[in-house]
């Protein structure tokens, strides 16, 4: 094809791309002539004679295409005259649209790359030599100056940015590493000389309009700057694994670490002074603004090598304060309606993770000598405050003022606890002295900036109380529970005037609340009741995170400082007590006949925050014993303490209950209530002397009572849970003799209501009806309660209770064959079982009996669903589709996980074995699961899970199993290799060095014949484990289990190991020049160091630890992968 | 989903014949079960998803119910409070043994030898399935699922071997 034809063809195919008619037919003569050989001349043709920017466009991709493609066909100077036609393309045509500038300048730029490690340092330095010089020149060669080292700073960044050019990983890493040191630092340093230029003209003349139109210098030269920035120091970043890409959206900002070789442009007054007094003059431009606040963000982060020594951070610290002041007055002295919304937002935003950078990365010592710090810190604090105001005037900004607040509270706390550690750690004592006065001005913001929280807490209901918006299933205190931690901190630094004002608050809206309860007789309620009830939500909230903190498995203690104040109050003015005395005649105030007008105006919210406050203040407060504390509080013993101590605290206990019971039937029908109401019952059993006080009271026994007589009206998902509860405070009765009595109640109660169901003669005649149904299923539950409560110390009682059943349930199986509510309800009961019983206290009779009894359930289940066709489209409508098929998974995981019951049942000649059930269970399940169903990850998850510790713990059963069932599971394992979901891999991983370690094994004492079966799949194994290591994505987390996995199978199959990877690498993508393949034969001799050593495999058997990632075989194994990786994987 | 617009002309309902018991009974609606069945919008249903939210943050609990009609599939869905009473209707679930396919109906056999010739053969991937075992002369047994006077085959699995 002549040029003119060429260009012709061109122009009319990128006409016809317009038209959707076309479209197809005209991209594909596009996409054909840009891979059509030797097309360079025509599209310098294209580019000289088209004026259509879609046939520039296409002409400067088809340059970049061809030279990536052909790069060897073409002699330095060929290339060097094509770098520089492009160059003076851009220069002639100063009227380019911007993407066709772009694209030429990324034709330049990977060019540039392409030829790089086999240039010379003068021949690397072209284009920036080119770029220097532009910059030098005039505006308009000072944009294109920009422009390109901005498409070279993209190319040659670990960014994601790179084009994808079918280069090796190793390729991308070293051109990225020569450019960041040779160019970068320079390119960077003229940018900054351009910026300077342009800000002296911003001054020079005020009032001028600033936009990315009218400054394009200044825009271009920010954005480079601001790239620059974020570049992936090779020297500080973290290690990569060799071959991982970054990702596109891989772009969020972090902070970066600079080398010291940086210093003189980062660490430099001059410029920390640019960037600040640029931010407040290009506030027109929104993206201008957005680039700088980045840029600022990282010069205010600075840290590590980057200073020389400590005067020089104080220096630079000092300087950015400096800065901040100005950016922090401009902020604060002015409100969010004023301003235009979004800027407003977005700079407080960046100024509070500006100055948090500042003051993290910072000893206290450092931060110390600073002169300027309370001065800096000061208006910090008056920002903070700000910051909450602001947050409660405009509901959009509100949760992302609120993140702004978030900033600053965290550095607040940070700055105490550090300034706390620097006195208790015997430091110097000028530190001490210059901590202790930080301290003590922490202590004058803390009460400031929590008063002002409590209000904003407050005023934001106006925003919160009345919506009616989708709940994220969250509540307040978990989502803002750190927020509330950090508030909980500062407050307890001034504990007096916080509790002071809690109170305060408290009593006037309880106050509120119970006159308008006095007076309510319809139900209805005005708006300010819920504003009230809003405000009471979040100051039980607030109270309950000052009070105590969230202990999980250790004992809550009363926080110091709150002891140390109620020390210093009579009992009649203690703060601690009279504000929980509010909070329970609240209690008592909204504890209501479920039936009157009032309780249908109460919050299920505040019943609910109550009880959560309760759940804390139990554990914390109740009977808080006081030999944990150097001095307990007498107020606090007087008043919650033991009756041996002169304490009230049974009266409380039974104030609670009765409460509790009332709350229970009010809100039947509100499970997120009750969940919380049985939580607080959990709490009652978790504490010895609350749970053996409740058992000794006598409201215990009609409590059980009452909740299993109404279990039936209770939502479902509360009855195992309640059960449980009751189950466990029973358990851990002080006497065998109240153990046995509160056991023989509660079970009592299930078998008559249970057992009179099941042993009606006339069950068969109506079991399908509802009634009947309804019992039975209940009684399951109640069952299943008793399963989850199961421990060491009564696993003898319940098993002897509940294997009375045992036959039962499976004959319900049978009866309800058609009836999959009822067999899941059968199947959980004995997976709860499973994973709760504890198997040792038992006698080998009653476990064997329990294993025949799985058996007889699995062979049930089976008759009752194998083979049965149902419509598919109806699972899938399901919340959670296939249940059955899921907790057959998690029944024979369950019990795959319980330990030592083989060892016990060695003596037992006739008891059927765990392994027994789980192969019959296997056999069952493998032929239930279809392809569609792994599609979904819990189940996928669950089953990958369930095959892999199959195979861990019985390699020697593989080999017995019928060839399909056989292959079945071994597909399972190819498809889990290079799962998405990383469980899934890691779980494959693991199981097929299990499996590669048994086979290693057996050949020791077996004939070959032995292991005939499991052979291939050991080979295909050890293929796909190598092509996942060589050309695959890898996750650096699975670099130990592969690792593993690949010493098992090398040493289980050494035959196959050989030939296998010639073959491997002979697919490979890269060209194998004999260089490369001297580098990947080395690499895999390296690779054999690592290798358990000859004197071991096929000597003895291998153990895990022969296998195990030791850290010299991790750093062999990542040499190995860098070396090889490096240059298989392409981009 | 297939909208099983035939199949609803189909079914006649006989709710004035039934026996006397009632073909619903009512619930309060928090104590429904996943799994377990309800009336919405006159139509018999499995819950498949149940989740609780509220009016107003400090509104009283509501129940949102998911559920698919037992005979069509169709996908319906309810909110109320959770105080209130839903209806939940009688389900009958028997095993049948399947003798012939005529015209799109099943002549199926109970076991206690009555037979039973009103049932259709159901619609989509199921009753294709259905067919071509019966064709290959399997031994089939049907599960129909009975609720508020409409009947409809739901599951179908071959007849264990006796020796």
């Amino acid at each position: 094809m002549d040029y003119p034809t060429a260009l012709a063809t061109i122009e009319k195919a990128c006409a016809e791309a317009q038209h959707p008619t076309t479209r197809l037919q005209a991209e594909k003569v596009l996409i054909d002539f840009k891979q059509s050989a030797n097309i360079v001349p025509v599209c310098q043709y294209l580019l000289a004679n088209s004026n259509t920017p879609s046939v520039q466009f296409h002409a400067a991709s088809g340059i970049t295409g061809a030279i990536v493609r052909e790069y060897g066909l073409y002699q330095k100077q060929d290339i060097h005259n094509l770098q520089r036609y492009l160059i003076n393309y851009n220069l002639e045509h100063p009227r380019l649209v911007p993407w066709v500038a772009k694209q030429i300048y990324q034709a330049i730029a990977v060019i540039s790359k392409r030829g790089w490690l086999e240039a010379s340092e003068a021949e690397q330095d072209v284009v920036y030599n080119d770029i220097r010089h532009l910059l030098s020149t005039n505006d308009q060669q000072k944009k294109i100056g920009l422009a390109l080292a901005h498409a070279m700073v993209d190319e040659f960044s670990s960014r994601g940015k790179a084009s994808s050019v079918g280069l090796t990983w190793d390729f991308h890493y070293k051109t990225k590493n020569s450019f960041e040191e040779r160019h970068l630092r320079l390119l960077f340093e003229a940018t900054l000389t351009i910026l300077h230029e342009q800000l002296r003209d911003l001054m020079s003349i005020p009032g001028q309009e600033v936009s990315g139109s009218q400054k394009p210098l200044l825009s271009l030269s920010i954005i480079l700057l601001e790239s620059i920035l974020q570049w992936d120091f090779a020297t500080t970043s973290q290690p990569v694994l060799a071959g991982t890409f970054a990702d596109d959206e891989d772009d969020f900002s972090r902070t970066i670490v600079y080398p010291a070789s940086w210093r003189p442009v980062l660490v430099n007054a001059d410029v920390l002074s640019m960037f600040f007094t640029l931010f407040p003059l290009i506030q027109d431009d929104n993206i201008m603004t957005h680039r700088v606040r980045q840029c600022l963000i990282q010069l205010c982060g600075l840290h590590g090598a980057i200073f020389e020594n400590e005067a020089a951070t104080v220096h630079h610290i000092s300087g950015v304060m400096n800065g901040l002041l100005a950016l922090i007055n401009n902020v604060a002295s002015c409100s969010s309606d004023e301003c235009l919304q979004a800027d407003y937002t977005e700079n407080m935003i960046a100024i509070t993770e500006m100055i948090r950078q500042l003051l993290s990365f910072h000893s206290i010592q450092t931060i110390c000598a600073v002169p300027e710090k309370f001065d800096f810190l000061n208006q910090v604090a008056l920002l903070t405050v700000h910051c909450l105001s602001e947050s409660s005037k405009v509901p959009e900004e509100s949760e992302s003022l609120m993140g702004a607040f978030d900033e600053l509270l965290v550095t607040w706390v940070k700055l105490v606890q550090d300034s706390q550690a620097a006195i208790s750690d015997h430091n110097s004592p000028a530190l001490v002295a210059d901590a202790t006065n930080l301290l003590q001005f922490f202590h004058s913001v803390s009460y400031r900036i929590v008063e002002k929280y409590i209000d904003t807490r407050l005023e934001l209901a106006k925003f919160n109380a009345l919506v009616d918006e989708e709940s994220d299933g969250f509540q307040d205190w978990e989502t803002y529970g750190d927020q509330l931690i950090s508030i909980a901190a500062l407050a307890r630094l001034d504990p007096h005037n916080t509790l002071l004002r809690l109170q305060g608050l408290l009593h006037d809206r309880i106050e509120r609340l119970q006159s308008f309860l006095s007076t309510t007789h319809d139900g209805n309620h005005p708006d300010y009741v819920v504003y009230i009830y809003e405000h009471l939500h979040w100051l039980i909230v607030i109270t309950g995170y000052v009070f105590a903190d969230n202990n999980i498995g250790e004992t809550a203690l009363i926080p110091e400082t709150l002891n140390e104040v109620s020390k210093t109050q009579a009992l009649a003015q203690d703060q601690l007590i009279n504000i929980f005395s509010n909070l329970m005649s609240l209690l008592d105030s909204v504890s209501l006949d479920s039936h009157s007008a009032q309780a249908i105006s109460c919050s299920p919210q505040v019943a609910l925050s109550l009880f959560w406050f309760l759940e804390r203040w139990v554990k914390t407060y109740l009977f808080a014993s006081p030999e944990n504390y150097a001095a307990l509080s007498p107020n606090l013993v007087q008043a919650y303490g033991d009756a041996s101590q002169g304490g009230k605290g049974s009266s409380i206990l039974e104030f609670l209950v009765a409460k509790l019971r009332i709350n229970f039937i009010m809100w039947n029908a509100d499970p997120d209530v009750l969940i919380q109401i049985i939580a607080l019952l959990n709490t009652f059993g978790q504490r010895a002397p609350v749970r053996n006080t409740l058992l000794q009271s006598e409201q215990f026994p009609p409590l059980v009572g009452f909740f299993i007589d109404h279990l039936s009206i209770l939502p479902e998902v509360i009855h195992n849970s309640l059960i449980q509860s009751i189950t466990a405070i029973i358990s851990y009765a002080p006497t065998e003799q109240v153990n046995g009595h509160y056991f023989g109640l509660i079970s009592a109660a299930i078998e008559t209501r249970f057992a009179a169901v099941l042993h009606d003669k006339d069950l068969m005649t109506k079991y399908q009806s509802s009634e009947v149904m309804s019992q039975i299923m209940n009684g399951l539950e109640m069952f299943n309660g008793l399963a989850l409560a199961l421990t060491d110390i009564n696993t003898p009682m319940i098993y002897t209770f509940c294997s009375r059943f045992f036959e039962s349930f499976v004959n319900l199986v049978r009866i309800y064959s058609n009836f999959p509510e009822v067999q899941i309800l059968v199947l959980n009961l004995y997976t709860d079982l499973i994973k709760h019983l504890e198997f040792t206290s038992l006698t080998p009779e009653q476990v064997s009996y329990f294993h025949t009894c799985l058996l007889s359930l699995l062979q049930t289940f089976s008759n009752a669903n194998l083979g049965k066709k149902r419509a598919s489209s109806w699972e899938e409508a399901e919340d959670e589709p296939y249940s059955d098929v899921s907790v057959v998974l998690e029944m024979l995981l369950s019990l795959l996980e319980v330990l030592g019951v083989d060892q016990m049942l060695a003596h037992s000649p006739n008891a059927v074995l765990p392994s027994t059930v789980v192969f019959s269970g296997i056999n069952i399940l493998i032929p239930m699961i279809k392809e569609n169903m792994l599609k979904i990850p819990r189940l996928c998850t669950l089953y990958v899970r369930l095959i892999s510790k199959l195979v861990e713990s019985y390699p020697g059963r593989l080999v017995e199993l019928p060839g399909d069932l056989l292959n079945n599971l071994m597909a399972s394992l190819k498809f889990g290799i290079d799962h998405n979901i990383l469980e899934v891999s890691h779980l494959t991983f693991q199981a097929i060095t299990a499996m590669a370690l048994y086979a290693c094994n057996a050949s020791l004492h077996h004939p070959a014949e032995y292991l005939a079966g499991l052979r291939p799949h050991l080979d295909e194994f050890l293929k796909l484990t190598f092509e996942q290591l060589l050309f695959k994505k890898l996750d650096m987390e699975l670099v130990d289990v592969a690792g593993s996995c690949v010493l098992a199978l090398v040493c289980a199959r050494q035959e196959a190991y050989g030939g296998l990877i010639e073959q491997l690498l002979a697919a490979s993508e890269t060209p194998l020049t004999p260089e490369l393949q001297q580098r990947l034969s080395d690499s895999f001799q390296h690779l054999a160091t690592a290798f358990p050593t000859s004197d071991i495999v096929g000597q003895r058997a291998l153990t895990p630890r022969d296998i195990a990632m030791t850290p010299a075989r991790r750093e062999i194994f990542l040499r190995f992968l860098m070396g090889v990786r490096g240059v298989l994987r392409v981009k | 989903m297939a909208d099983n617009h035939d199949d609803e002309q189909h079914n006649i309902q006989f709710e004035g014949t039934s026996s006397g018991a009632s073909t619903t009974f009512p619930m309060q609606c928090s104590a429904l079960r996943k799994n377990g069945h309800v009336v919405i919008k006159g139509r018999p249903c499995k819950i498949v998803d149940m989740s609780t939210s509220k009016t107003g943050k400090h509104g009283h609990a509501k129940v949102h119910l998911v559920a698919i009609d037992i005979f069509t599939g169709k996908k319906l869905e309810d909110l109320s409070p959770s105080t209130h009473n839903m209806d939940v209707p009688n389900i009958k679930r028997v095993e049948y043994t399947l003798i012939n396919i005529d015209d799109g109906f099943m002549n199926l056999l109970d076991a206690d030898s009555n037979q039973k010739d009103d049932v259709k053969v159901p619609e989509g991937e199921l009753g294709q399935k259905l067919e071509a075992e019966f064709d290959d002369g399997k031994d089939l047994l049907v599960t129909v699922i009975a609720a508020m006077g409409e009947e409809a085959a739901i599951s179908y699995k071959e007849s264990p071997k006796t020796d």
